[in-house]
């Protein structure tokens, strides 16, 4: 350090001395390490049931039929669909119309027909092409038509259509004859879990849990326990204005909040990351929004922290106002999950920093609502069982439901970026009005 | 946000030369129904005062006013000039020792010390200097770096002063430092009191027991209920109580013997044996008695081994004050 006689030379050595005090001092306190040892235990138990949820397999389920035999004549129904043999009668199969053919083996109709669905966003619209070949029928020759190949009449033969429906806000489906989709339960489940884990842990674990408990066990006493210890007069019967105080405890307290959050985000990431389903050793993509999960949780524990703080140093049972404040939270940050368009969740804390999670996951995977819509249409695209007219899966595919549930469209209207530079502006203004009326009340206390 | 920087200390000039340390014009303090303190004026610039009164008489009051605790009901209330509820500047010329015993007990003596310095806006090596200073003075240099959980209750006290002296202030205030001392910590922070005094600082020390404020200084204020009832010389109040009747106790092997010479000094109102061995005598010339005792006691021959005052001590001279009322 320089020996510059300057005030805001004296602002550094003061604000130094200060929030290094309160670093030592939290240091000190078993509580702290309880309460960041509980956490670190919580964050590794569910990574811990995550990864055990990616390593196990799924059993494929023949989604359109046509590995089943309905007649019994030993040929399975997909096989029989392209020799256009009745399905249903014994009597008729592609073995009697050439002694050549022998039935496949009907685990070649179990996945044979994965999603290669590709979404054009600009028209809201996305085509899905026909893998094994249920409808191009080619061991029957020229016995169908191109008309009847493009029964969806997109002008596309043999294909799937979505198309995002603004009136009941789903996605539609029409598939062409006899084009049903059986893709991979696994790898299906474990791409949905994946997001839908990431999306769901940032926002739950971090966001919500971690940026409350943090603050409430950590930050409330930061002025109240120097008060009760009979203390506090070491800090201010100094050349030190009050609104320093303040701001120097705070910042003590992010000293080691924002640095624990950050090594509990990493050791996330990288388990998580090396947990990816896919070829690639190590999924990079996430990152972004391990960033996202990062700065919303260091958002929450200033926010959090700043008005913990203020209602700890107001009055005694402060700590009860914390509480109250925190169920509220609570509460919006089920609505927040629930429906983030509802305008009541924008009186939160939690909404703003849920949304950045939200805005990070859309810009990293922006495909996300057409893998919901693929793992819906299983069970809701009536087209898809064109084939049997039956439907192998009676719900949709696992690990949509988690992906849908964790999963929000951004309310604000705006693209990811401008969300995302919105909400963190909201809630920095948030921490300086905080500090600001607390710093008033503060001033204004008398220190018994 | 932004720290008001005018409320920074030591970069203004806080005082000039004839501002008195301490000004208190009419200030009153309550606290809902309770008084703490009651139209006091005083003013005072350098020497050790002493602050007596009982528990509850608004000594800590008047130093949590002045220390920018609380603020005051009424008056006005100025440390160099400059009102410390609203400015912390007054503060880097002010060192307060509480009257709360709790301390950092996790922080080492030194610590402790450079560590509250530093809001002075000491650097760090500045601080670690100036905390081994005052260490020093106030005899602590070698547990400095033991903690202070493990302190006696002298040492608690000593290190509590270093703390207020780090940052070489003008006016140092002392709420009680001598409560729960041993013998020989007591004498050294009176020690350390009566040195930082003759430096020529201000410095406010209150107690509860006359004769340990005695031992430091004779400048005394008495406080009362939160009224101030006396401020001045210790021995201009005394002779204003030598208009009521006094005692003096003797204790002597033949108290009839000396009571003989003391019939017929115009001085005594009365005399009285307790025993065999004690005589009290009554006065209203507490000073004049005490001026003539020697020359009677050697005139007599009687072996004296003690002379005291039986009701010299605060709750005594509060009676005395308030005319029987306290």
């Amino acid at each position: 350090m320089t020996e510059k006689k300057s005030r805001y030379s004296g602002v550094d050595k003061k604000a130094a001395a200060l929030t290094g005090f309160t670093i030592r001092q939290m240091r000190t306190k078993l509580s702290t390490w309880m309460v960041m040892g509980v956490g670190v235990l919580a964050i590794l138990m569910v990574l811990l049931f995550h990864v055990d949820a990616q390593t196990r397999t799924i059993e494929s389920i023949d989604n359109d039929l046509d590995s089943y035999d309905f007649d019994g004549d030993g040929y399975p129904n997909g096989q029989e669909a392209r020799w256009f043999t009745d399905i249903r009668d014994p009597n008729d199969h592609p073995g009697l119309l050439n002694s050549s053919i022998t039935p496949d083996d009907p685990s070649l109709y179990i996945n044979e027909d994965g999603f290669d669905w590709d979404l054009d966003s600009s028209t809201l619209q996305s085509v899905g092409k026909d893998d094994d070949g249920d409808c191009e029928y080619p061991e029957a020759g020229e016995m169908i038509t191109d008309s009847q190949k493009d029964s969806n009449g997109d002008g596309i033969a043999c294909n799937i259509q979505l198309r995002w429906s603004e009136i009941d806000g789903k996605w539609r489906f029409r598939s062409d004859s006899g084009v049903d989709e059986d893709p991979d339960e696994d790898e299906y489940f474990h791409e949905a879990m994946h997001r839908a884990f990431i999306i769901g842990f940032g926002k739950v674990g971090f966001v919500l849990l971690i940026g409350i408990f943090l603050p409430l066990f950590l930050a409330t006493g930061l002025i109240r326990q120097e008060m009760e210890n009979e203390t506090l007069h070491y800090l201010v019967s100094k050349p030190i204005h009050r609104a320093e105080v303040l701001i120097y405890r705070l910042l003590g307290f992010l000293a080691i909040a924002i640095p624990y959050i950050a090594i509990l985000v990493i050791l996330s990431a990288l388990v998580v990351g090396f947990a990816a389903p896919g070829d690639s050793f190590f999924r990079i993509q996430d990152l972004g929004i391990w960033l996202g999960i990062m700065l919303a949780s260091w958002l929450m524990v200033i926010v959090y922290g700043a008005i913990f703080m203020v209602f700890g140093m107001v009055h005694r049972f402060g700590m009860v106002a914390a509480i109250v404040l925190g169920v509220w939270e609570f509460v919006l940050a089920m609505i927040t999950l629930a429906d983030p368009s509802l305008f009541i969740a924008r009186l939160s804390v939690i909404f703003w920093g849920m949304i950045i999670v939200d805005a990070c996951a859309t810009m990293i995977y922006p495909d996300t609502p057409i893998l919901i819509a693929q793992g819906k249409s299983i069970s809701s695209g009536d087209d898809f069982s064109a084939l049997t007219g039956y439907i192998g899966s009676s719900g949709p595919l696992p690990g949509t439901e988690a992906l849908n549930s964790f999963w929000n469209s951004l309310p604000l209207g705006f693209s990811p970026f401008i969300t995302l530079l919105i909400s963190v502006f909201v809630l920095l203004a948030m921490v300086v009005s905080v500090l600001f009326i607390g710093q008033a009340i503060f001033k204004g206390k008398e220190i018994s | 946000m932004i720290p008001d920087l005018s409320q920074q200390g030591g970069a203004e000039p806080v005082a000039q030369a004839d501002t008195p340390a301490i000004l208190l014009d009419h200030v009153s303090k309550w606290y809902g129904q309770v008084v703490g303190l009651n139209d006091v004026s005083i003013a005072i610039s350098g020497g050790v005062t002493g602050v007596l009164g009982m528990n509850g008489a608004g000594k800590s009051t008047l130093f949590k006013l002045l220390c920018g605790r609380i603020k005051p009901n009424q008056g006005t209330l100025r440390l160099f000039g400059v009102d410390p509820w609203e400015s912390t500047s007054p503060f880097s010329k002010i060192g307060y020792v509480s009257e709360s015993e709790r301390l950092h007990d996790w922080m080492t003596g030194l610590e402790f010390v450079s560590t509250f310095a530093r809001l002075h806006g000491l650097s760090r090596e500045e601080a670690v200097e100036q905390s081994e200073r005052v260490i020093e003075f106030v005899g602590l240099t070698d547990v400095m770096n033991k903690r202070i959980g493990k302190y006696s209750k002298g040492m608690r006290q000593r290190i509590k002063i270093a703390h207020a002296l780090v940052n070489d202030p003008q006016l140092i205030i002392l709420d009680e430092p001598l409560q729960g001392c041993d013998p020989l910590a007591r004498t050294t922070i009176m020690n350390v009191i009566r040195e930082l005094g003759a430096q020529g600082r201000t410095v406010l020390v209150s107690s509860h027991i006359l004769q340990e404020i005695e031992r430091i200084t004779e400048q005394i204020m008495i406080l009362h209920r939160g009224r101030l009832l006396a401020l001045g010389n210790l021995h201009a109040i005394r002779s204003m109580l030598d208009e009521h009747p006094h005692s003096i106790r003797l204790t002597c092997d033949n108290p009839r013997g000396i009571a003989h010479a003391l019939v017929e000094n115009d001085l005594v109102d009365g005399l009285v044996f307790e025993s065999d061995e004690s005589l009290v005598i009554r006065t209203h010339h507490l000073g004049d008695m005490h001026a003539q005792l020697p020359a009677v006691i050697h005139e007599s021959g009687v072996r004296v081994t003690g002379i005291d005052n039986p009701d010299d001590n605060l709750e005594s001279i509060l009676q005395y004050l308030t005319g029987g009322n306290s």
